[in-house]
This record gives structure tokens, C-alpha cells and sequence, in this order.
């Protein structure tokens, strides 16, 4: 072993993190070399004050603080929605009561076409379905296509989709869970973190079975 | 040698995994079980990085309010205690960036000699017989050693031979090769053990330590 490379290795040495074999070729090297000698006597100085550093202790009302300031977060967290909503409400009253209007509209026809569905005609609806943060399954039909989870904060932009695929069996009836995968949650410190992740799945109809 | 083994949850003895999901569902008890085991580690391990005692509180507890805004949508992808100490160093990265980091304890007592090595001028203390101070002094001067090292060699360092955890982890929270970290730690190693030369060398042709 040349000097330079036991003494970029003696740090390990000296923390026994070296194989058997490297170790005894450092101990060889070191017993003939004086100057290796003293560069790990140094080494053995400087490994063995590094363990003499003193921790220090966090202060006595760390934790009070701490607890402080998430109450802070929490408080203004609650605020922010509540004047978002309240925004909201103000600056889209028109579009509001156009989609009100809508939703009126659809629920009305929504009654006609189930009232047409029990008597067997193959007529399906787009589902709009909101699952609460985190929580990325839903519930699907056979044939449908999920057309998306979007990321509040980033618009509709989808990132996942999935057909549904066929049952296993088509005797009994054809609902069951669909599960779909999104991306993980930033990290803390991310660029992003402060986005509010929430999937919004969207089913569409496909051309699924009568059911 | 090992100061940092973490505390023994005296009320709880879930996992910290366990108790970060419980804390995302609301249980605030679990997170401050957590506060509790962790506050020292993180505390230590700004103050070695930074230097700066107010600024490692204030970097500490950054760290565990982040972690509890993501606590909702924390999921078990790494330990947690990786996972923490990431978002420490983050924000230690941040904080050495933003501020242009000034050393503070070898400010006035390192400067660079004409050939730019540092040197450090030491207290004339040495004749005290205590051993205790001795030991004390020790530490303070590597820590203060270990501060002038670039970025890169310090946090890896910090990790290994102060908070002495292993070669894996330290990989996952740098998110860097275990080789990269291997050979930063010893480089780093070599930096201290150059800085500390002056004074070592003059009394270290003695017997090993």
C-alpha cells in the first residue's frame, strides 16, 4: 500500500470501518513507515476528539415553542380556507349560478335517464367524483376509463390513467373498486410542498355493460 | 462515544413510522413523541453544521413544522428519522446559501497564513492538569474544525463521526452513492486532522491517543 493511499484510509482505520486485509496492510505500511506513524497518531487524535465533541441540549421551551407555532399554522391554515371560499363565492357569483342552474338542469335529466335505464336502455353518465387528500381509489364500471387524478395547485392536469379492466366475471353485477396509483406526496423543503395534493378522479363512460 | 443513541420513548413504544401516520390523523400526542425523541438530534446536528447555536434551534424547529404540515401525507417510503434529518440538512443547505455563512467561533481566531493554510491560534490552557477541561477543549477545537470544512465534506462527516450513523443512511439522506459519501468523509477527515496540525503536531509525536 502506497503512503498516499493509507493515509486517506486512516480515518477508517482508526474507526475500524476497514476490512481485515486492508486494516493489517495499514498496520504493515504504518510500522515501517515513520511518517505514515505519525500521520495516524494525528488521525487517532483527531478521531478521538471528534467523539469528545459535546452535544449540546435543545432549549427548555423547545417543545412549547414548537407547539406554538403549529397552533399558528393550524389557525391560519383554517383562515386561508375559509377566505378562499368566501372569495371564491364573491368573485364567481355569475359562473355559480350559471352551474347551479346546471346542476338543477342535471338532476332532472339525471331522473329521466335512470327512470330509462330500468327499462333496460344502455344509457351511461360521466361521474365526477372528488376522494378526500391521499385517498386514491375509486369506485368504477366495467369499461370505463378513468381519465385522470389532478393535483390542486397544478390545474387539471392529469398524471394517471387507467382503463378499467374487465371483471372477472359478468353474471353478477359489473361495479367494482378500481384502484389508481398517483405520484407521491413532495417532501418538505420540495419546491411544491405547499401545494394542496388532492385527487380528483374522473370517470367517463365507456362502453360498459347494461347494469 | 455514541451520545446519539435516541431516547427511550418513556410514554409510547410505537415505531416513529407508526407515530408519523398517527400524527397524520390527527393524534398531536404522537408528534410530540416524536418532537421529543428527535429534538436533540436535530438541534446537534444544525449546530454542527451551522455553527450557530440560535439558528440551529430555529433550523430545528423548522424542521419538525414542516414535518408536521406533511404529516397528512406522510407515507412510509423511507425511516423516518432519514427522512427528518433530510429535511434538516435541506434546510441547514438553505440557510448556509442564503447567508453566505460566516464562521462565528474561529471568526478572529483563524486566518490564513501567507502559504493559505488555516491556522488556528489556541488559548494557552494546555498546562491545566484537568482532564475533563482537557477533553473539553478537544472537542471545541475539532468542532470548530469540522465548521471550516466546505459543505460537502461537513454534512457527511457530521453524520458518521458526530451523529455516527451509518454509511447507508447518511447515502439515502445526501442521496448520494455510498462510495461519494466514503470518499467525502475521508477527505473531510484528512481536512480536519490538516487544520488541526499546528496544534496537534507540536505535542501529538508521543504515544497514540
Amino acid at each position: 500500500m502506497k503512503c498516499s493511499q493509507v493515509i486517506e484510509n486512516l480515518g477508517s482505520y482508526c474507526r475500524h470501518e476497514l476490512a481485515d486485509t486492508q486494516a493489517h496492510a495499514v498496520e504493515e505500511h504504518i510500522a515501517s513507515c515513520p511518517q505514515c506513524m505519525k500521520e495516524y497518531r494525528l488521525m487517532a487524535r483527531v478521531m478521538g476528539a471528534l467523539g469528545e465533541i459535546e452535544p449540546i441540549e435543545p432549549r427548555e421551551d423547545f417543545s412549547l415553542r414548537l407547539s406554538e407555532k403549529i397552533d399558528d399554522w393550524e389557525a391560519r391554515k383554517r383562515v386561508f380556507w375559509l377566505g378562499a371560499l368566501a372569495g371564491f363565492i364573491r368573485s364567481n357569483r355569475r359562473v355559480l349560478a350559471t352551474a347551479a342552474t346546471v346542476f338543477v338542469f342535471s338532476l332532472l335529466t339525471s331522473v329521466l335517464v335512470i327512470q330509462r335505464m330500468g327499462s333496460g336502455e344502455d344509457v351511461r353518465l360521466e361521474e365526477r367524483m372528488v376522494s378526500p387528500a391521499g385517498i386514491t381509489g375509486e369506485r368504477g364500471y366495467t369499461g370505463d376509463v378513468v381519465e385522470g387524478i389532478a393535483m390542486e395547485g397544478f390545474g387539471m392536469e392529469s398524471f394517471a390513467m387507467r382503463e378499467i379492466p374487465q371483471p372477472a366475471s359478468t353474471t353478477s353485477d359489473s361495479v367494482y373498486m378500481h384502484y389508481v396509483t398517483g405520484d407521491r406526496p413532495a417532501y418538505p423543503g420540495e419546491e411544491f410542498e405547499d401545494y394542496v395534493y388532492r385527487p380528483v378522479v374522473r370517470t367517463v363512460s365507456g362502453s360498459g355493460q347494461t347494469f | 462515544m455514541t451520545r446519539y443513541t435516541g431516547n427511550r420513548p418513556r410514554g409510547r413504544d410505537e415505531s416513529d413510522e407508526q407515530l408519523m401516520l398517527n400524527a397524520g390523523q390527527g393524534d398531536r400526542n404522537a408528534f410530540d413523541e416524536l418532537v421529543r425523541r428527535y429534538s436533540s438530534r436535530m438541534v446537534n446536528v444544525a449546530y454542527q453544521v451551522l455553527g450557530d447555536r440560535e439558528l440551529a434551534e430555529d433550523v430545528a424547529q423548522e424542521t419538525f413544522l414542516r414535518a408536521y404540515k406533511s404529516a397528512a401525507r406522510y407515507r412510509q417510503i423511507s425511516k423516518f428519522s432519514t427522512w427528518l434529518y433530510t429535511i434538516a440538512l435541506n434546510l441547514c443547505r438553505n440557510e448556509l446559501r442564503r447567508r453566505k455563512f460566516k464562521t462565528y467561533s474561529l471568526e478572529g481566531m483563524a486566518e490564513r497564513d501567507e502559504d493559505s493554510k488555516i491556522r488556528v491560534d489556541i488559548p494557552d490552557e494546555k498546562t491545566q492538569p484537568d482532564l475533563d477541561m482537557e477533553r473539553k477543549e478537544a472537542g471545541t477545537l475539532v468542532r470548530q474544525a469540522v465548521e471550516k470544512l466546505p459543505e460537502k465534506f461537513k454534512a457527511p462527516l457530521v453524520l458518521r463521526d458526530i451523529q455516527e450513523l451509518t454509511y447507508e443512511e447518511i447515502s439515502k439522506i445526501l442521496d448520494l452513492p455510498e462510495g461519494t459519501v466514503k470518499s467525502r468523509i475521508n477527505r473531510g477527515r484528512m481536512r480536519v486532522k490538516e487544520i488541526l496540525k499546528p496544534y496537534y503536531g507540536s505535542e501529538s509525536s508521543g504515544g497514540v491517543s
